[in-house]
């Protein structure tokens, strides 16, 4: 408990601190956010005017201050280009991009687990053999790549799954998740192949372990001992990369938004930054952030869960 | 129980080895080993480092590495355990035979509390409910001594003695007809040893267990067992009754054990010059940052060494004793400028090398730099404390930094192969290749050119020998003598093991919760001791019946 406190305490100024990085590196360091946002052959008129109405004349703090009151209230501000709220911009993205990236990782685990349990019980096997080849090649083969195959075969060829957009979750859940399923594959594929990797890897170190061997002399059978005494104890670097794969998936999915039309988080966070739509790209960076710090949250309370030596 | 093996005949041998061999790959790794044991037995098997004695135990609980060939003949009350089916053996593992290994530290799974650990083998092989498996499971830790420690307490949370107990109760859960130990106290304490051997002696009495008592220590299991197997290189050497294997009737490897084993160097080497002082020690007081942290609050300091004084002369043999947590390591850290102290003085012949670190004004690098010309150290672990990934010319010379002036690759490779003959190394065959390509004893041997090549006065040797095998040790003791003989160097000798304490030290200091509980001439303070500290620990080391 006290544990999960001293996360939560850290999980906070970790917030405060990124904030604070986030809007100074966007607002302070490049110069003039309106000029930068009108372009170079902008009117001085037209600058300052621009400057007032973002309130930018205001000193760098209390910017900083009321963005951040804002936000915490889900005021995001108003974004330039659009000229609408960006909470409602945001949470459209969000609506998407989540439940993609929650899918291709329970999708990613699914797979990776098996395999991974699979190669280290049978080390230098040919379940282990194939399952590092296979491993070998999702990290190597480019996701794009492998999205436009999953297109061509189960979208064109067997029309099973819509080759691209996505209808929304008012039509029923149903049609939301097919839309979502090739991407999903497309995302899961070479984050189970890595996941895959590091299980395997972990379990064998663990399975080298004294106390596995003193699973062994109770008359635990081989499968008992893997399953009751080295998955637990493997499970450390497994759960750090599933954190940094979520993250990971939350916001680099932009290419593979684009192979399937997504309107992603990915995409908006393109699309901002190519229009300068610098209040867009720190409210949709900080609430990354956010995301990040809140997996790592859930990882360390997960880790201090797995092994009790970490409960300090 | 069902399922287990149920008594044996009376004429059948509990367990009963026959011509045995086991080889991994190409490498024999035991031949034709034979031996056999009763119900109520006690049998040690000793040997040193790859005797094979610990994969006699493996093989018979069927618990050897991937590739390891058996054959020959393992009968358990009439039972043929080689090629025996795996499904059967699980039954017998555990439930007729127990084990318990030699690293207490590691042995159990740091996931899982106790009481979990126990209770499984109870309810694997009895049938239990969970509750009433955690019942028995607390009734056995109990019974091994552990009766104020609660069930639900991780590993972490206990010592290595307590940790041992607790692989010991797993061990003896389903009371076994056959219990295995594998150096079982050969990471712990003399008195925790003493109490761990004492334990397991008790047990045996009182379930009537047969036991195998697997150790590199002659003298371990000299007091606790009936007969005893000698082994090296995979066979058998001697066999018999304890009594009989201690007489004159033992193999010529045998008696050098046994003479190896009690080895003290020759008198002429101890030439302590008592006038000069080589390192003065005033008040040592040096810890680590303990309790919970508070914001504003300065960090509490735990003292591990407190108010140590003490004087190492020069060319003398200074001991320095106690159990683990006693500040030894903390003490040899502190001559060494490894860490910061917080009051007292250390003096170097004459220079002051360190003030606590509040008015300490020189940078610690510097510090250091000045302490390790003359004082340099060899570890415990011969395997951890070189990097895999240089040449034993570029370890042995590493220090050379230390010295004011530079030196030419020649002059370096020279010097280097100068000391490497001097520790016994051949130098032409041995400065190209890594360290994994000896042996602990040659390890200990190239970490002790590497201390000797700046020419230190002092050299804290922090339990250099613990880990080397009996004949080996006395190898490595009988050069250090030779080397101080020659030199004129001083050794602190940071050591758990009180019988090579007495062997090989001039004077000797006690030390217990970081403080200086006992010092005098080794011969008085360990023949009588008046703390009744020292007294315990004198009375836990084994000892070997003097030989006729």
């Amino acid at each position: 408990m006290i544990f999960a406190l001293k996360r939560l305490v850290a999980l906070a100024v970790t917030l405060m601190v990124a904030s604070v990085l986030v809007f100074f590196v966007v607002e302070v360091v490049p110069g003039d956010p309106a000029a930068y946002m009108l372009g170079l052959n902008a009117a001085p008129d037209t600058v300052s005017a621009l400057r007032s109405e973002l309130g930018l004349d205001r000193t760098g703090f209390a910017r900083w201050f009321e963005w951040i009151s804002g936000m915490l209230v889900g005021d995001f501000g108003v974004s330039y280009t659009y000229r609408t709220e960006i909470s409602t911009m945001v949470l459209d993205r969000v609506v998407v991009s989540l439940p993609l990236a929650i899918y291709a990782l329970l999708l990613a685990v699914v797979i990776a687990f098996p395999a991974g349990v699979l190669a280290a019980s049978h080390r230098r096997g040919v379940g282990d053999t194939a399952v590092m080849g296979f491993t070998q090649i999702g990290v190597a083969i480019p996701n794009f790549w492998f999205a436009m195959l999953l297109v061509l075969v189960f979208a064109i060829h067997w029309r099973w799954f819509p080759s691209g957009g996505f209808p929304g979750w008012s039509g029923g859940a149903f049609d939301a998740l097919k839309a979502l399923t090739l991407p999903a594959i497309a995302l899961a594929l070479p984050q189970a192949a890595i996941l895959a990797r590091v299980l395997r890897s972990s379990l064998l170190d663990t399975l080298g372990q004294d106390y596995i061997r003193t699973a062994r002399a109770k008359g635990l059978s081989p499968r008992a001992t893997l399953w009751k005494h080295a998955l637990r104890n493997a499970m450390i670097p497994v759960l750090t990369i599933v954190g940094l794969q979520f993250s990971f998936l939350l916001a680099g999915a932009i290419i593979i938004e684009n192979v399937f039309y997504l309107p992603g988080l990915g995409r908006l966070i393109f699309q901002a930054i190519s229009s300068r739509d610098l209040v867009v790209v720190e409210s949709v960076v900080m609430l990354l952030v956010f995301a990040v710090v809140v997996v790592t949250f859930v990882v360390d309370l997960a880790y201090a869960w797995i092994d009790p030596r970490l409960r300090r | 129980m069902s399922a287990s093996v149920q008594g044996c005949r009376v004429d059948t041998p509990l367990l009963r080895v026959d011509s045995l061999s086991l080889s991994i790959g190409e490498d024999a790794i035991l031949q034709t080993l034979s031996f056999q044991l009763h119900a109520g037995d006690t049998l040690g098997i000793v040997g040193e480092s790859g005797s094979g004695k610990s994969m006699t135990a493996l093989a018979i609980m069927q618990l050897l590495p991937v590739g390891a060939e058996l054959q020959g003949s393992i009968a358990f009350c009439g039972e043929e355990l080689v090629d025996l089916d795996e499904a059967r053996m699980q039954h017998i593992r555990g439930a007729d035979i127990g084990m318990v290994f030699q690293e207490p530290m590691t042995a159990l799974n740091p996931v899982h509390t106790i009481a979990a650990q126990v209770a499984e083998s109870i309810r694997l092989h009895r049938g239990l409910t969970r509750d009433e498996s955690f019942t028995e499971a607390r009734a056995t830790l109990d019974r091994v001594g552990l009766s104020d420690i609660a069930g639900d307490r991780y590993p972490h949370e206990l010592s290595g003695g307590q940790r041992q107990r607790v692989v010991i109760a797993i061990a003896i859960a389903c009371r076994p007809r056959l219990l295995i130990a594998d150096e079982p106290t050969t990471a712990l304490d003399v008195t925790t040893q003493a109490g761990i051997l004492a334990l397991l002696d008790e047990l045996q009495r009182e379930t009537g267990m047969a036991m195998i008592l697997v150790s590199h220590d002659l003298a371990v299991v000299a007091k606790t067992v009936d007969k005893l197997l000698v082994m090296r290189d995979g066979t058998i050497l001697d066999s018999g009754d304890t009594e009989d294997i201690f007489s004159a009737t033992a193999s010529a490897y045998t008696r050098t054990l046994l003479d190896a084993s009690t080895w003290s160097p020759p008198s002429v080497s101890r030439r302590a010059d008592h006038n000069t002082v080589l390192l003065q020690v005033d008040g040592l007081v040096a810890g680590y940052p303990s309790g919970r942290r508070r914001l504003f609050a300065p960090r509490q300091i735990k003292n591990a060494v407190d108010n140590v004084s003490f004087a190492v002369h020069a060319g003398e043999n200074l001991g320095l004793v106690g159990e683990s947590g006693s500040g030894k390591s903390t003490l040899a850290r502190c001559l060494l400028g490894l860490m910061p102290i917080e009051a007292g003085m250390v003096s170097l012949n004459g220079r002051t090398l360190s003030l606590p670190k509040r008015v300490q004004s020189r940078s610690q690098q510097e510090w250091g730099r000045a302490v390790r010309r003359d004082i340099q150290i060899v570890f415990q672990d011969p395997y951890g404390s070189f990097n895999p990934r240089h040449r034993v010319e570029r370890l042995v010379a590493e220090p050379l930094h230390l010295l004011d002036e530079p030196m030419t690759r020649s002059q370096r490779r020279q010097r280097v192969s100068a000391l490497l003959e001097r520790v016994g190394i051949e130098p032409a065959d041995a400065l190209g290749r890594y360290v994994h390509e000896f042996s602990g004893g040659q390890r200990q041997r190239i970490a002790l050119a590497r201390a000797l090549i700046v020419q230190p006065s002092l050299i804290i040797l922090d339990e250099a020998v613990s880990a080397l095998d009996v004949s080996v040790r006395a190898q490595v003791l009988a050069l250090l003598a030779e080397l101080a003989a020659d030199e004129g160097l001083a050794y602190l000798f940071v050591s758990h093991d009180l019988s090579v304490v007495r062997n090989v030290t001039d004077r000797v200091l006690v030390m217990r919760g970081g403080c200086v509980v006992e010092s005098g001439l080794t011969d008085e303070v360990l023949s009588q001791p008046r703390s009744a500290y020292t007294r315990s620990l004198v009375d836990a080391i084994p000892t070997l019946p003097v030989l006729t």
